[in-house]
């Protein structure tokens, strides 16, 4: 077992020893039946979507709705934080707003988003956006205060302005920080992406989901789950090796 | 002898939820030109305060410390430091060619001459050619050897050094000492240097100033008189190296 | 004196993270003041609805069964998680069979599996509770197989030394270090908890917070599911602030030691 991991790259046994462990539940466990999918079946069944126009074309609405949301929460947040993490002020004047807003769940405004925007992909890039937007300015603010104050000293001695503090000291720190917020926010982007096809009718595989689970389609249904299972996995690795190229230097 | 800086009666004092503690009291003292002056006394005995109205980063809530006549308000022209913890002062995310020249920045120098600063300043230290490396892919000692090189970089005419050398092992110790020794022969720099051990105190400098008391005054200025080049071995086998260090000893525990 | 300085320092602290919401609420009262958009009716009526509604007419039909549902749900997933988590953690062996499968699940973002569990258990009272136990129980189950089997070499060492017999080494070593691990864990199932409180009643039918809010979307009761949104914003802020005093408390030891680094 242990000759064998070390031989395949890492992911790939725990991938193919859980799919087992799916299939025997499916085929054998209590579950067994009609309501849930063994993983051949839902393979099945996934494999049958790839060739389905409609197929894509949710995958392609769930892909727009987190990466446009997640593009434009980045280009919004980033600058907000740097702004407010510059001044203590401003920092302690916003943190408790922020703190707030960024902990509710885009799912409680789902049922004034329908009725303002509209069950569309606009409401689910809106919901998107609010999921990230304030986490990533809130934790980008703090990485802008959180500089070293031993650095910021050691370059006061050596007379250095202000705004070199700030390049120089202050952004570099930040940016570990607004690593940490954009990783968080990526898997966040795809799962409200999802989420809100799946409850607010906005389209891509959230409404797939919904449609086919209605319907009572278990291959069809575990063919998603898998699918967006397979999508988190691969997105939180690539990001995970993102983040290590970014913030070389903090052995994170 | 040229008076580089004028500490003149200096008190410190900073107000805390219990009341006001006085941290310093009457600090006079004049460093001269070109001497390296190490300041001793007991843990929490008000050093690093001291140094830091020294750096301009504080100022006192009495007396005055001038510089060229002038009364220091911020960072003095011409200031260099060398801290204890080298890891948090020099910038992970950048090389060290790149860290040595940051405060260079505001030398308006070309590129030219820069670049020859950062690669004296390096030979000098006995780093040539670790340009390119980054701060973490170098040992403690080669880490604060940086430190000492940007230090070098910008010709600083003050040279204030915060217990240098209290976060490496003893051997590493004992080069970096010698390196400071080795730059004080090469550049004459007025240096103050704060420090815990005694011993690296007497070896290294001209005047051992000793603070004592809560709050602390001058207990005592000794003179160093032990003849240059001084070295780790003859030095501190020295009958007179022994009677120094005891007498620094006595003052910094309180005793006669 | 001491006492009155900390208390001015105290009501500046409120009054610099207070000053920001508190104008941003006012100035919404009065844009929406005259407002004519349906959607978007004026602070006070919804103020004065909310009062109607929440205070505290609707509380036991709505509140009550939501929260129920959530910290029931929560409570489960707790004990199973972390009773589960320790069991395989502590086992050499039953933790490396069961590694592969965590490691696969550990890539998926916990929130991910939201409708996964909403979708598995259907959606009456019970199957609620069920499904947010569910959903809940893998982040911890997860962290607490990292926290227990993450225990410092030196640590156990000592124990060693002690000569301390395994339920001992179990409980007063791995298990207490594990709980910072284990924390991480339980706020994200938390978070996760709820979200599936709120999606369950989405997408059934009936009682709960979530069922009210959007029921009165779909009926274009406008006031009364912003009244349901201010709520569930409300709770969910408060519940986050909850937790975080249970963790500070529980784990007063590892942030004084955080501090000393």
């Amino acid at each position: 077992m242990a000759t064998v991991r070390r031989v395949l790259p890492p992911g790939v046994v725990s991938t193919v020893i859980a799919l087992l462990v799916w299939q025997l539940i499916g085929s054998f466990g209590p579950l067994a039946g009609d309501s849930f999918a063994t993983a051949t079946e839902a393979i099945a069944a996934l494999v049958e979507f790839a060739g389905q126009s409609m197929f894509w074309t949710a995958v392609w609405e769930t892909l727009q709705m987190a990466v446009i949301g997640f593009v434009v929460s980045v280009v919004v947040a980033v600058p907000v934080g740097i702004l407010i993490g510059l001044s203590r002020f401003s920092y302690r004047s916003t943190k408790f707003t922020f703190d707030f807003l960024k902990v509710i769940p885009p799912i409680v405004v789902i049922p004034i988003a329908i009725l303002v925007i509209g069950p569309n992909l606009t409401m689910g890039i809106a919901l998107v956006i609010f999921a990230n937007v304030f986490a990533i300015a809130i934790q980008t603010a703090y990485g802008v205060r959180d500089a070293d104050p031993v650095l910021l000293e050691t370059m006061r001695c050596y007379r250095m302005s202000l705004a070199q503090q700030i390049r120089y000291a202050r952004l570099p720190s930040a940016a570990v920080q607004i690593s940490i917020a954009l990783r968080i926010a990526v898997a966040a982007s795809i799962v409200v992406a999802v989420v809100s096809g799946l409850v607010g009718g906005a389209g891509g595989l959230g409404s797939l989901l919904a449609l086919t689970q209605s319907s009572g389609n278990a291959d069809q249904t575990y063919a998603i789950i898998l699918l967006l299972g397979i999508l988190g996995i691969a997105v939180s690795r690539l990001i995970v090796r993102a983040q290590r190229r970014i913030v070389f230097w903090s052995g994170r | 002898m040229t008076t580089a800086i004028s500490i003149t009666d200096v008190r410190m004092e900073y107000p805390t939820p219990d009341g006001v503690k006085h941290v310093l009291d009457g600090i006079s003292y004049d460093v001269t030109e070109g001497h390296f002056v190490a300041v001793v006394g007991p843990s929490g005995v008000g050093k690093t305060t001291l140094l830091r109205l020294l750096t301009g980063l504080a100022q006192p809530t009495g007396g005055s410390i001038t510089m060229g006549g002038e009364r220091l308000s911020g960072a003095p022209k011409g200031l260099a430091v060398v801290l204890q913890d080298y890891t948090r002062s020099l910038m992970p995310w950048l090389t060290v060619e790149k860290n040595i020249a940051l405060p260079l920045r505001n030398e308006h120098l070309s590129k030219a001459e820069r670049t020859e600063r950062i690669r004296s300043s390096l030979a000098e230290v006995g780093l040539e050619g670790s340009e390119r490396s980054y701060p973490w892919q170098l040992s403690g000692g080669m880490q604060q050897r940086v430190s000492i090189a940007r230090a070098l970089a910008v010709r600083p005419r003050l040279l204030v050094m915060d217990e240098p050398f209290a976060s490496v092992d003893a051997q590493t110790r004992f080069d970096l000492e010698d390196l400071v020794l080795k730059v004080r022969d090469d550049f004459h720099i007025t240096t103050i240097m704060v420090t815990h051990d005694i011993d690296e105190a007497t070896y290294l400098s001209d005047e051992v100033v000793v603070l004592y008391g809560k709050p602390a005054k001058v207990s005592d200025v000794v003179s160093i008189d032990l003849p240059f080049p001084r070295s780790q071995v003859a030095t501190r086998n020295d009958p007179r190296f022994a009677e120094l260090r005891t007498r620094i000893y006595g003052k910094v525990r309180g005793l006669e | 004196m001491k006492a009155l300085q900390r208390f001015w320092r105290w009501v500046l602290a409120v009054l610099i993270a207070g000053w920001l919401p508190v104008v941003l609420v006012a100035w919404w009262w009065n844009a929406s003041a005259d407002s004519q958009d349906p959607f978007f009716p004026p602070l006070e009526t919804i103020w004065e609805q909310f009062k109607v509604n929440w205070l505290f007419a609707n509380v036991g039909i709505h509140l009550v069964p939501s929260m129920q549902n959530l910290f029931l749900g929560f409570a489960i997933a707790v004990s199973v998680g972390i009773s589960l988590g320790v069991l395989i953690g502590a086992s050499e062996s039953a933790s490396r069979y069961v590694e592969p499968i965590i490691d696969f699940f550990r890539a998926i973002p916990g929130v991910a599996l939201v409708p996964v569990f909403i979708l598995l258990l259907g959606l009456d009272s019970t199957m609620r509770t069920a499904s947010i136990a569910f959903a809940a129980t893998m982040p911890i189950l997860i962290a607490t197989i990292e926290g227990v089997r993450s225990t410092n070499a030196v640590l156990l060492d000592t124990a060693q030394v002690f000569s301390l017999t395994r339920p001992q080494v179990l409980f007063r070593v791995r298990l207490p270090n594990a709980m910072p691990i284990v924390f991480a864990g339980l706020q994200v199932a938390f978070q996760i908890a709820f979200i599936v409180t709120v999606a369950s009643e989405y997408l059934g039918s009936g009682f709960g917070l979530g069922a009210f809010t959007l029921i009165s979307s779909d009926s274009f009761m406008i006031v009364d599911a912003w009244t349901g949104v201010l709520l569930l914003g409300l709770l969910g802020y408060a519940l986050s602030l909850l937790f975080d005093l249970v963790e500070r408390l529980s784990l007063r030891w590892y942030y004084g030691q955080k501090k000393l680094a």
